[in-house]
């Protein structure tokens, strides 16, 4: 089957998995709290500046929340049968994997977004800010 | 790729390590017939439908749905059919509709499309008025007809079904089985498996017994239960207690059970023992004040063939 087919089924899995896993709690654990705190463990009681801090933060955010849609998603599906439901659809396993991915991907983006844009303001117009 | 058989199924095999779960079956199912597989636990029918499904590949052998091998041309077999699995398998997190939209989207059918069949699907099975309900509430009965109407989404030519009613309610069951038949009514080929003899007997053309892997029989409901003519048999009732011994010379008879007025005879060939026994009535001047014959059922053709199976 063509590409176009190919991305369109793959973008209907991302879609699907985005309205119905961003907001589960193991997604949340992994994919908010877990960097959250990792962040918090290393930044708290030490003197580094944030412009320091949130090149670090950012990048355990864009690991762990990329990779916590996956993970649970999948045997999640797995074990209700639903996962079933998209192999036998008439799209390649790729295809499903890719639209997996690409929720885990927009997952990662957003939750960094919200970094950026929460920390943009005293990062760039002040680098003295301490923590 | 002009194939007249709905499904075509050659030789196929599947093994799981050293266990043959499906041993050199070939059958064809043609268009707008339902075909029923009928079979113990464990049978191998599940991994029948998934292989034709795509989600387990054979071993060895083929399998062709509408002509296109389920193998090499996946994805347009794919797109022709509609599998209702064992497991009701939708998206609890999602309302009714929203099911029937993505499967939607997932096959490919434009937005409004979507929207316009979901309706019509969902007003068919009588769930629209809790179309915004999340499934994760529904009865059993109402899941399975939710997974049935996302099979028929992308108005599929074949259709498999995996034990479509199996605990339900009567009310799901007959709703179920009423949409199976108006299916054959316009055209599409079903193919279910069951244990339930009655359903079997009410719902398919033809049926595929099938036991340890292969198949045991094939026929109409009506050629299966022919074949074991032995189970077939006269129900009569005299006016007046006889001995069971008078009866003995009815010809045809293989075997009698019965006492005093009412008495059951085994035979191949209930119409010669009928006519048998109106003559032996009317020589002993005795009144028949009933006689029925009684074919086997299918659940008796089930047991005969599947028999000395250790399941």
């Amino acid at each position: 089957m063509s590409v176009p087919w190919e991305a369109g089924r793959a973008w209907a899995i991302a879609k699907k998995d985005m309205r119905i896993y961003y907001l589960k709690p193991p997604t949340i654990m992994f994919g908010i709290f877990f960097p959250a705190f990792l962040f918090l463990s290393f930044a708290v009681g030490r003197n580094i500046p944030l412009t320091e801090l949130i090149p670090g933060l950012m990048a355990i955010t864009v690991f762990f929340t990329s990779s916590s849609i996956g993970p649970v998603v999948i045997p999640w599906e797995r074990r209700t049968g639903s996962f079933e439901r998209l192999l036998s659809a008439p799209v390649s396993l790729i295809s499903v994997l890719a639209g997996k991915t690409l929720a885990g991907f927009f997952f990662g983006v957003s939750v960094s977004l919200v970094i950026i844009i929460l920390y943009s303001g005293p990062c760039f117009s002040d680098n003295g800010v301490r923590w | 790729m002009k194939d007249m058989a709905a499904i075509n199924v050659s030789n196929l095999t599947k093994y799981f390590g050293q266990l043959c779960a499906v041993n050199q079956i070939s059958f064809s199912v043609r268009k707008g017939e339902i075909f029923g597989f009928l079979g113990p636990n464990g049978a191998g029918k599940t991994t029948i439908i998934r292989i034709l499904s795509g989600l387990t590949s054979p071993t060895s052998g083929s399998a062709k749905i509408l002509g296109y091998d389920v193998k090499h041309h996946a994805i347009e077999a794919r797109m022709r059919i509609g599998i209702v699995p064992e497991v009701s398998n939708l998206y609890e997190e999602y309302s009714a509709i929203d099911n029937l939209l993505f499967t939607g989207e997932l096959y490919g059918i434009s937005r409004k499309r979507r929207i316009e069949m979901a309706g019509e699907l969902l007003h068919i099975f009588g769930l629209y008025e809790k179309r915004n309900e999340k499934v994760v509430k529904f009865s059993k009965g109402m899941k399975r007809q939710i997974v049935l109407s996302m099979a028929l989404m992308h108005e599929p030519d074949v259709l498999f079904l995996d034990e479509p009613t199996s605990g339900l309610d009567v009310h799901s069951s007959r709703k179920i089985k009423g949409i199976i038949t108006g299916l054959r009514e316009k055209g599409v080929t079903i193919f279910l498996t069951t244990h339930l003899m009655e359903e079997a007997n009410q719902l398919c053309d033809r049926i595929a017994i099938i036991d340890h892997g292969k198949i045991a029989a094939i026929d109409t409901p009506e050629g299966l239960k022919g074949t074991i003519e032995s189970v077939q048999s006269v129900e009569v009732t005299f006016s007046e207690a006889i001995t069971i011994q008078a009866l003995k010379d009815i010809p045809g008879v293989a075997k009698i059970t019965g006492e005093r007025t009412s008495f059951r005879l085994y035979t191949a060939t209930p119409k010669v023992v009928i006519k048998g026994v109106v003559t032996f009535a009317d020589s002993k001047g005795l009144e028949i004040m009933s006689i029925n014959t009684l074919g086997p059922t299918l659940e008796d053709v089930f047991v005969e063939i599947t028999e000395g199976g250790h399941r």
